[in-house]
């Protein structure tokens, strides 16, 4: 617009500042602290590593530490023969009470039993996985354990927890 | 973290957007860009939350919101070039009777409308009128002249 055009009469001027009610300076601070942790990543997905070695079993864990309800986790389990003979049968047994609260739960390999999987002949040095894709289901901490046992009579249990927001 | 961002994003877009369409946009929508406006929460809501419905995001996603509303508002409080900025300012769509065509362009409102308007207050005439003023809100004002003013002149051209 021109600078010529007609302006109506300005206002008078009043000082600006701003002043909160006590309420709103609660309300802000607790919306600041949301967005605050949030952009820290309380909030956010995050997942943490286990590992534990007995006899001729290595087991590395990775679970999901953090996540959100209805999200999808990955769960993995990687069992290593640190022996010098060949594993026939390693039994990787998870915590039923843990599975039991997420959904869509998706094993590789297939168990052969409840949440049972077993692998054959893992040579010396190898390494095996087992992976589980998970969706959370119910929110709250979640402990659970994951037992790995061998043939020879060595065994792993491995504990860790999940927490799911609501 | 990723929600803040998204919608800062938003927010920021939005802001944008409406203060680009126009002061009159807010005061009158035809069918037709009501149904538009209609259509952005439905185009955002995916962009905003993903496919994370779960309280904690609608949370951290509302918390960001209400922020960004208050810091709006408070900024454009403290500063007035930034409430100028947000807001914008009254556009002078006619004075002592004529019409001012280059605002009125700018504003995309006609001489019909702003006649309507007149209409609403009891006056037929721009002649009538001192000040006709859009307001930020997309609202139009109508200040009429004393009944002295109008009634001792002669009746003013007006413009187009």
């Amino acid at each position: 617009m021109q600078s010529s055009t007609p302006r109506p009469p300005a206002p008078p001027r009043v000082p600006r500042t701003v002043r909160l009610y006590p309420h709103q300076v609660v309300a802000l601070a607790l919306f600041g602290l949301i967005v605050l942790l949030a952009l820290l990543g309380v909030f956010g997905e995050s997942a943490a590593m286990t590992e534990t070695r007995r006899g001729a079993l290595a087991v590395r864990i990775d679970h999901p530490a953090r996540l959100r309800f209805q999200q999808y986790a990955a769960l993995r389990v990687r069992v290593g023969n640190t022996s010098n003979h060949p594993l026939d049968t390693v039994a990787v047994t998870f915590d039923t009470a843990y599975i039991d609260r997420f959904e869509s739960v998706a094993f590789t390999p297939s168990p052969e039993e409840a949440y049972v999987v077993k692998l054959t002949d893992v040579p010396p040095g190898g390494t095996r996985l087992v992976d589980v894709a998970l969706r959370a289901n119910a929110y709250g901490r979640h402990r659970g354990f994951v037992s790995v046992t061998a043939t020879g009579g060595d065994s792993v249990r491995v504990a860790f927890q999940t927490f799911v927001f609501p | 973290m990723e929600t803040v961002v998204r919608i800062l994003v938003i927010y920021l877009l939005l802001l944008l957007g409406l203060r680009a369409m126009g002061k009159r946009e807010f005061g009158q929508l035809s069918p037709f860009e009501l149904v538009t406006l209609l259509l952005i929460p439905e185009l955002i809501q995916q962009a905003g939350v993903r496919e994370d419905f779960s309280l904690t995001n609608a949370v951290i996603a509302v918390s960001t919101l209400f922020l960004l509303v208050f810091l709006t508002s408070a900024l454009a409080h403290r500063f007035s070039g930034f409430e100028q900025f947000i807001a914008g300012s009254p556009a002078v769509l006619a004075h002592d009777g004529r019409f001012l065509a280059d605002s009125m362009n700018h504003e995309r409102v006609s001489a019909e409308e702003v006649y309507s308007e007149l209409r609403k207050v009891g006056l037929v005439e721009l002649k009538q009128v001192r000040w006709v003023l859009l307001e930020p809100d997309g609202r139009i004002a109508v200040i009429p002249r004393r009944r002295s003013e109008h009634s001792g002149r002669a009746p003013e051209k007006e413009a187009t």
